[in-house]
Formats: structure tokens, sequence, C-alpha cells
């Protein structure tokens, strides 16, 4: 379901035929993405930080999808079907575990989605994942 | 949907929509009922509490009157103090998905004004939204406090000067925080800051300068940024007003400049006062990228007894160079000032993402509880 919804929205985004060369980077996608659309003051805001989760600055975000373990990665991208495998889609195209899409009740533009998956599958440009396990 | 599953939708929204919301004035009420926020509101900039012909606008626009002052002046204060609060909440529903009924606090503050001649205290304090896990240390704020002089006390107009914690003055600045022009165009809900403005005040113009820092004690505020605002606006007519905006805001992460300017004009006859806002704003991320946004609203307000109906589009470019991340918004609020402290309001947004491309929409219908102290 995941993947062909994305597989949608790539192929609809490509038919459009217009460039989109935003930078693939945590703090260019944090900064036009997450910030005006999850880290308003009552959601994920550092002052709120609703269920924990922070995304009005880039180490906020850094910190977030850390802790949260929002975004899979891999060791050498591009890193293909990540972008499925990462709970940060599942909420942008789908739903949380508690069975809300974020935003909630404002979706993200269809091209915002696949600039975040892109993110993802090239590798997750400026996001530290956190050590493996017993390697802290 | 089962009386269960309702149940459940309606626990989980409650546990999850616990946003709240500062409100502020209105500026439909400037040009339509008086020239200046000063007219009607003891802060410069407007907003929270009234002066003696604010209470006078109060009782008489009001379904049923009422005393307008504090308590309905029950609670005698001496003339250097002045008192007041808003309480607000707000129940409706939400486009989801999943459609849920939501229910919320939105405010809960109260306001002291110290006056001793050309200088004064003002306080806002009360119930914020709490942190996550950490709601007994962040339930309580005091989202504004400044200390003011002011050139001609007891009037209207002329020289302010603050030095505090307050919004920088910027725009037009709605009530609704969720107008694009407010959440988008660099007046967000809780972006108080600290800052130091020179503000002058004349029935015909007025301007606003604010420098300010983001909160030194509180690393969590809103305000990331260090910056400066700037706003001018001119009464051409006593019916028309024209302004001009600029905001600098830098962060650790980005830096934003914000340009724009704000028209109003008052219809005596149909008593219908149309507001616009546009802004560009100017964002160069530095790790890398830059993106020029557009951001508009334009509100339509109706008076009509003790009811003012708003109609308001909002539109916002996220980044003009590239297809397909436009945003729209049309809002219809009906304001019902029952007395001279309670008012109820009908707020109701359709949203819509990419317009006429298919897009995804949203939506919601509350209606607010708003008492007046």
């Amino acid at each position: 379901m995941k993947p062909h919804f994305l597989c949608c929205l790539v192929t609809a985004t490509v038919a459009c035929n217009v460039t989109d060369d935003r930078p693939e980077t945590l703090a260019y996608i944090t900064e036009t993405v997450f910030v005006p659309s999850c880290g308003q003051a009552e959601c994920h805001s550092s002052m709120v930080k609703q269920r924990g989760y922070a995304f009005d600055s880039v180490e906020a975000a850094q910190d977030s999808i850390s802790n949260g373990g929002l975004v899979d990665v891999c060791a050498t991208p591009p890193c293909t079907g990540a972008d499925a495998d990462s709970y940060l889609l599942t909420v942008i195209t789908t739903q949380d575990i508690e069975g809300h899409r974020m935003p909630l009740g404002e979706p993200l533009a269809n091209k915002d989605i696949v600039l975040i998956a892109n993110w993802i599958t090239d590798g997750a440009d400026g996001y530290t994942p956190p050590p493996p396990p017993g390697q802290n | 949907m089962s009386r269960s599953a309702t149940a459940v939708a309606l626990v989980s929204a409650l546990a999850v929509v616990a946003l709240s919301a500062t409100a502020r004035a209105y500026p439909q009420f400037q040009l339509s009922k008086d020239q200046t926020c000063t007219s009607c509101h003891v802060n410069p900039a407007g907003g929270e509490l009234l002066n003696e012909n604010g209470f006078a606008t109060a009782e008489t626009m009001s379904q049923w009157g009422t005393a307008p002052e504090f308590f309905y002046n029950k609670i005698p204060t001496p003339s250097w103090l002045e008192l007041g609060g808003d309480l607000r909440a707000a129940s409706g529903f939400d486009s989801g998905p999943p459609r849920t009924a939501v229910v919320f606090p939105m405010q809960a503050e109260v306001y002291a004004n110290a006056t001793f001649n050309s200088l004064s205290l003002h306080v806002t304090a009360g119930l914020r939204d709490p942190q996550y896990d950490n709601t007994a240390a962040t339930l309580f704020s005091s989202r504004e406090h400044w200390l003011e002089w002011q050139q001609h006390p007891g009037s209207n107009d002329g020289l302010y000067i603050r030095v505090g914690r307050f919004m920088p003055v910027f725009g037009l600045r709605f009530a609704e925080h969720p107008d694009y022009d407010r959440r988008y165009g660099g007046t967000p809900l809780y972006g108080e800051a600290y800052g130091a403005a020179v503000e002058y005040v004349d029935p015909s113009w007025e301007v606003h300068a604010t420098g300010f820092i983001h909160d030194p004690l509180f690393p969590d505020s809103v305000e990331r940024g260090n910056g400066a605002t700037l706003y001018a606006e001119a009464r051409l007519t006593k019916a028309t007003s024209l302004g001009i905006e600029g905001k600098l805001d830098v962060t650790s992460d980005d830096r934003k400049e914000y340009g724009g300017v704000t028209a109003k004009h008052y219809f005596e006859s149909p008593k219908i006062l149309l507001e616009a806002e546009v802004e560009v704003v100017h964002q160069k991320i530095d790790v890398g990228g830059t993106d020029n946004q557009l951001v508009g609203y334009v509100l339509g307000s109706y008076f009509i007894g003790s009811f003012m109906i708003d109609l308001g589009l909002g539109a916002y470019e996220p980044d003009v160079k590239v297809r397909y991340l436009d945003m729209e918004a049309a809002d219809l609020n009906v304001h019902w000032f029952m007395t001279s402290h309670v008012e109820l309001i009908l707020t109701n947004r359709l949203q819509m993402l990419e317009l006429g491309e298919g897009g995804n929409s949203s939506g919601y219908s509350l209606l607010q509880f708003h008492y007046r102290l």
C-alpha cells in the first residue's frame, strides 16, 4: 500500500514536468517543511513537544527522528525501500499508531512527501542515526 | 460508526488534539469603530485590556449589554490598576483523517496593568500549552510582561516606548492564529519575544519599530531568532488605511526577511470592512538552499447588530519556484457578541492544497466560547 502510494506520487509529480531541485538535506527539509507544517506552536514545537517530538529546529528534528527511530537509513545509499520502512513516511501518508495522519487535519503537499521520501532513500543527508545498540 | 467507536474517536481526539491558542484583539474594529487600536485598548499595539472607550464599544455592540468593566465592576480596583482576562474554549469537528470530534481549551489568562504617571507595568499570565511529559513545570507562564513609558499619559496617542516580553508589532495582527498572514507571515501563535519597541500613534498614522531577541530564560520558546520588525500605517481617510511592514529574523538555522503591505477600507453604508495583507518572505538556510515565499490574506467583515461575520481567503506559496506546493484557505467566522463579556464564535475553515490540481483538502468547524473577565 505504502510503496504503491509513493509510486503514484512520484509518477504524478514527474508527469507535471516540473523540476523540483530543492536540496535533500535535513536542514532544508526541516526549515521549509517540518517547521511550517509540523513545528507549529501547539503541535511539535520545542515548547509543547506533542508526544515527545519537536520539529521546529534542525537540532530538535535530529533528536526527534533519532530518539523516535522515525527514519530507516542504510550504510550505503541508495537505501531502496527505506522510505516505506520509515515511520515518518507512514504518519504523513497514512496514519500514526493512534490512527491520525500527520500533520493533524492539514496534509502535506504531495511534493513535500516525495521530497522527504527521496531524502530518506538517498541516505538522509544531514541526519545522524543513533549508534547500534551496544556501540554507545 | 458505532457508539463505542465514536467514543473512542472522541477520547482519542481529546488526548491528541489538546491544542490551545491565545487570541488577541480584533483589527476588524479599526476604521469600523474608531481610527486606532489605542482608541479602545491600553496596549499601543491593541489587544487585551480595554480603556473607557473600549468598554463603551463592548457594551453598545453586544446583544444584551451588561456592565463591561472587570467582573462587572463588582470588584473595585484603585485608579492606577487595571485588571482583566480572557477565557476561551472550543468544540467541533476536524476533517482528519479520521474525522474526529474535538474539544479543547484555548486560553485562560489574566492581565494586569499598573500605571504611575508616564510609566506603566503590564503583565499577562496564565495557562499555556504544557510540554509533553512536563506538565507541572510548564503549565503556567507569563506570555507578556513589559515596562512602558508613554509621552501623553491618559491619552490615546503620542510616543510609546516598551521594554519587555511581547509580540513584535507587525502586519494586521488578526486574532485567529491559523490565518496565513500570522501562521506563515511572521506573527505565529506564542511568537512573543523579549524586545524594545518605539511606537508612535496618531489618529492619521502610526509606526512601530521593534528589536527583539529570543527568550534567554526559556530556550524552548516559539520565537527562535533575533531580529527586528517595522510596521507603519497611514490613515489616508477616515475609512482607508495603507501600511508597510518589514521583519528580519535570524535563527541558528536560517535567516528570514519579510516585506509586505496592508490595506483597509470601510464601506460605511453596507457596514463592510475589507482588509488585505500581502507578504514576500525570503528564506536562506545556513547549510544551503533558499526560497521565496508568498503569503496573502484578504478578510471581509460585515457588521450587523451584535454579529460580525468574517469571510477570509488565504493563500500561501512556500516556494515560488516549485509548483504544486501552494495552499489556499477559506474561512467563515460568525461572531455573536452576546453581552459585554460573552462572545460565541462559529469558525469554519476549508483548506486546499494545489488548488485545482487535485491536492488534498481539509477543514474544521468549531464553536468557540469566549468570556472576557
